[in-house]
């Protein structure tokens, strides 16, 4: 194995430096395209770990990436968090902070993390390397004694109100609908204006499926003409819910119907229903239980189609929404220098195919060995010891591993060392795709498989183990797009890859086998099983005791904007607490002569009496009322600095405002 | 005539019409209302929009007569009615007609005439018949009237009354045709479509005016439902309450509506008038029948915002809202 790569490496270097080389030449045609914004965009901000590159640029030359040199001359970004989730932040002197969803490669990570205070940490001892989440903890601030209180007295308060809305919306089924009408008792007393007041809720009804229900009351009843009346206005609710139409009182069905125009799955079996409404609410003939029946039926199967398409287009709209572009980060991490899309792309335009694993590592199959792919650990991954010794036998039945800067396990006896004096002639032969070695470099220790380097440290080295073998390389560096952009890496890296003669390749980081398979793998992760099993009994019993709905059936709450008269009678109640509504009255009444007077200027010169008789003309009530309630309000206004006031003060009010809707005012 | 074969027959004079006159579909639609209810139509439009091919082609394809009157500041009401003119040979008096004695007239652009001339228009339109001399004559069936006045220019024209606006069924506003459609009238130009020669174009003749006045009197079977007079009425009556008009629309703007109403039922084929008739047609209806206050004209609202305002109010019969 040893003497294969020394030999693959060796080929490539004597071919590397040549721009005609098929890898060189593809990765230069890949990292040429717009989205790896490094190369192409002068102003690319790189992160200080990307910045050290640039020694190589002025060394080697990034002769595939033209935009680089220029880069490093450019502001620097940091990053917040780790993995491919992080972001970078960009400091520009000119705009302030530019925030973009960038993450960092796990190869930019500070080394001294994974390794001990002297540079060097033998494979299995020491503490290990911990899984690092990736989110930042929630850290609440230290609170003082009184304020620890008041934080869980108003956890405990917002808890108990919920509790409260809950169990109140469950027991109000005997209490009367809310009514803008309670504000004026003297209207709703007598019997006949409860059964108005009845019909008018159930004409009011907006919910689907009660007018469903109340058309089948009333077919069953014999009265077809209102079943349909409630059919018909259950399709508009429904259209309307789902907002595919504007229902107003003053719309006809031929409006609606053009409304949908644009919705060709619906345009044609609402027009039909429709049509059908019409003729048995205009027709020569009332509606018998066939026509009811024929409407009842198109109706429901139209209500049944508005909610899934309902979804499907929100579903539609949403996945829009997600691959919206201007949703995306400008620097996306994938196609930075810390990012692997371009090399995926040229291992892929070479036969192999690469993408991260996500399945557990404790998932491979030693029996499938010699035919899985091969395994790249990337210097993030981090790994279990049952993970590790999975591993280990996987490799020992044939699997090819490569360690490239992640933690070491115990049985694999390298060592990665901090050399303060490394051999810069020997790892400059080893390693030219890699960083320029300075003083400080890290290197590869082999132990007893010492590799050709001078003085036992090399960047790269490789053992058989069992039918298998283990590649180790000192950092990951190779395996980003960066690297690409120096002449001979890309073709090292494709004859590396490829000398292990395997068709895929998996990149392990720190989010291999995070995420969940499924679902309940997901919710079993969050530790929320229990939660949600309490909470789904919940509802299993709440709809066993209670029904689909918790609580009662109730229509929203309707917009309404108070009409001018209601803030005047509101105002005259507090004046009558106050002993004053006559004043109240008065103004009122000013207010009303006033617009009377300049809507009916012509009449309005020959006083009370012109005005009474046009007024009446407008809207149809007697002279004589309209002259008796002109007069009493002309009269309000010359006792309206008088104290007291008695009811007789508020129906004035009320007379006047009833009055002024009749001749089409607002008040 | 039952409504299903007036419907028929519109679709057919609809489509032979649409063969020669473009772009202009509500014109003809609502031309064909008006035909249909045995009213007449203002059309409010700048010239060269095809109002003369359409009575023109009108005339062919229902089998009716026509004519053409210019209206100038010097027409006299003899012009339009005609006269007793006095023959030397019989030593008589003999009624010479006038353009009147017609059955489709087009009276272009009618506000160019005094209001004596244009008056003499007011019985033929009302009553069907002309009296000169204390003698009444009637006019041909179907009489219909087509009048047209320039909403650009103002100098030396002369409003039309009030009373003579109320004659009118409908008042139709005329717009440019699309560039599409324009194009396509180009087309048919340069392919050698020539207006003044119809004969050229081979339209057919869908119905005669005995099939018309059958029509008309089929109207009769269309039924109008106590709730639409409820929605007919109490839409007269918003134009008469609303703060912006100062004269609302007159009962016979009422029958109007429902007599329109029941034409556009009946060329769809319906038996039964439907609100969407009714709420489709009052614009047309009312916006010449409304007198706005003057403050209003002055903040620049117009009869067609006050009509939609109303329609916008106005609670439609069995409404679900």
């Amino acid at each position: 194995m040893m003497l294969l790569l020394a030999a693959v490496l060796s080929q490539a270097l004597g071919a590397g430096l040549s721009l005609d080389a098929p890898g060189d030449a593809a990765a230069r045609e890949i990292l040429f395209q717009p989205e790896y914004a490094f190369c192409n965009d002068g102003a690319y901000p790189l992160t200080e770990a990307e910045a050290r590159w640039c020694p190589l640029v002025d060394t080697h030359g990034a002769a595939h990436c033209p935009g680089l040199a220029t880069a490093c001359q450019g502001p620097r970004a940091t990053l917040a968090g780790s993995g491919r989730l992080s972001s970078r932040t960009v400091e520009d002197a000119d705009a302030g902070a530019v925030d973009d969803a960038q993450a960092e490669s796990p190869a930019d990570q500070d080394p001294e993390v994974t390794r001990d205070a002297g540079g060097e940490r033998l494979s299995g001892e020491g503490p290990r390397r911990e899984r690092k989440d990736s989110a930042e903890a929630l850290e609440l601030p230290v609170l003082g004694g009184v304020a620890q209180i008041l934080f869980w007295a108003i956890i405990v308060l917002a808890a108990v109100l919920v509790v409260a809305a809950v169990f109140r919306n469950v027991v109000r089924d005997d209490r009367p609908e809310p009514d803008d009408a309670a504000d004026e008792p003297d209207d709703a007393t007598d019997e006949a204006d409860d059964d108005a007041r009845a019909a008018a809720i159930v004409a009011m009804e907006t919910d689907v499926d009660r007018l469903l229900a109340l058309a089948g009351q009333a077919a069953r009843d014999g009265a077809y003409g209102e079943a349909v009346d409630f059919a018909h206005a259950a399709l508009l609710r429904r259209l309307d819910h789902e907002g595919l139409i504007r229902l107003h009182a003053s719309r006809t069905n031929g409006e609606y119907i053009r409304e949908l125009g644009s919705n060709t799955a619906l345009h044609q079996p609402v027009r039909d229903a429709l049509r059908r409404v019409d003729r048995a609410q205009f027709g020569p003939e009332p509606p018998g239980r066939t026509v009811y029946e024929d409407i009842r039926g198109r109706v429901t199967s139209i209500v049944k189609t508005v909610g899934p398409m309902a979804l499907l287009l929100a579903a539609l709209l949403g996945a829009g929404l997600a691959c919206d572009s201007a949703t995306q980060p400008r620097y996306p991490w994938s196609t930075s220098p810390s990012g692997t899309d371009a090399v995926f792309e040229l291992l892929e335009r070479q036969g192999l195919a690469a993408s991260y694993r996500s399945a557990p590592l404790t998932d491979l199959d030693a029996d499938e060995a010699r035919t899985d792919p091969l395994i790249v650990m990337l210097g993030g991954a981090a790994a279990t010891d049952a993970e590790w010794q999975a591993l280990q036998a996987w490799v020992r039945e044939g699997g090819q591993l490569v360690l490239a800067g992640s933690e070491l396990p115990r049985w694999v006896r390298v060592t990665y060392v901090h050399d303060p004096e490394p051999d810069l002639d020997a790892l400059e032969y080893e390693a030219p795709f890699a960083l320029t070695p300075s003083e400080d470099a890290v290197v590869v220790r082999a132990g007893d498989w010492s590799g050709p380097g001078a003085s036992g440290n090399d960047y790269i080295t490789a053992f058989d183990l069992g039918f298998g073998g283990v590649t180790v390389l000192a950092d990951d560096h190779l395996f980003t797009n960066a690297a690409l952009a120096f002449p001979g890496n890309p073709e090292a890296l494709v004859q590396t890859v490829g000398s292990f003669e395997r068709s895929e390749v998996e990149f392990v980081d720190a989010w291999a086998s995070v995420g969940a398979r499924n679902p309940a793998e997901s919710i079993a992760h969050t530790h929320l099983t229990a939660a949600i099993v309490q909470l789904l009994v919940l509802v299993v019993a709440l709809y066993l005791w209670r029904g689909v709905r918790f609580g009662r059936g109730r229509d929203p709450a309707g917009q309404s904007r108070r009409a001018f008269v209601q803030h005047a009678v509101a105002m005259g109640r507090q004046y009558e607490k106050a002993k004053a509504a006559t004043f109240a009255a008065g103004l009122f009444s000013a207010w009303v002569l006033e617009r009377l007077r300049n809507r009916f200027s012509s009449a309005a010169s020959a006083g009370l009496l012109g005005l009474a008789q046009e007024v009446a003309r407008v809207s149809g009530r007697d002279e004589t009322d309209v002259m008796r309630l002109l007069v009493t309000a002309h009269g309000a206004i010359e006792s309206r600095l008088s104290p007291g006031g008695t009811g007789e003060d508020l129906a004035l009010i009320r007379d006047l405002g009833r009055l002024m809707r009749d001749i089409g005012e607002t008040t | 005539m039952i409504p299903a074969e007036i419907g028929e027959t519109c679709e057919r004079i609809r489509t032979e019409v649409a063969r020669v006159l473009l772009g202009q579909d509500e014109v003809v639609e609502h031309a064909l209302v008006a035909i249909l209810a045995g009213g007449h139509v203002l059309i409010e439009g700048v010239p060269g929009l095809g109002k003369t091919l359409l009575v023109r082609v009108l005339s062919v394809v229902l089998g009716c007569s026509h004519k053409r009157i210019q209206f100038t500041p010097d027409l006299m009401p003899s012009d339009v009615t005609g006269g007793n003119v006095f023959n030397s040979k019989s030593e008589t008096f003999e009624f010479l007609s006038g353009p009147v004695f017609t059955q489709l007239l087009l009276a272009d652009e009618i506000n160019r005439a005094p209001a004596k001339t244009q008056s003499a228009l007011l019985e033929a339109m009302q009553e069907a018949s002309v009296t000169v001399d204390g003698q009444t004559r009637p006019l041909p069936h179907p009489f219909f009237v087509m009048a047209t006045q320039n909403p650009v220019e103002s100098q030396g024209t002369y409003p039309l009354p009030e009373a003579q606006l109320d004659r009118f069924m409908l008042k139709i506003g005329v717009r440019h045709p699309s560039t599409a459609v324009e194009k396509q009238i180009l087309r048919n130009h340069l392919q050698g479509f020539d207006p003044s020669a119809l004969a050229h174009a081979q339209l057919q003749q869908v119905v005669d005016s005995e099939g018309l006045l059958a029509m008309q009197q089929g109207l009769r079977e269309v039924l109008v439902s106590d709730d639409l007079l409820d929605y007919i009425t109490d839409i007269i009556g918003r134009t008469r309450a609303h703060r912006a008009v100062l004269l609302g629309a007159s009962p016979r703007g009422s029958i109007a509506l429902a007599a329109a109403s029941r034409a556009r039922a009946a060329m769809l084929g319906r038996e039964f008038v439907i609100p969407d008739d009714v709420k489709t047609l009052a614009p047309a209806v009312l916006r010449h029948r409304i007198i706005l206050q003057p403050d209003a004209e002055f903040e620049g609202i117009s009869p067609d915002l006050c009509v939609e305002q109303i329609l916008s109010e106005a609670q439609v019969p069995k409404t679900a809202a």
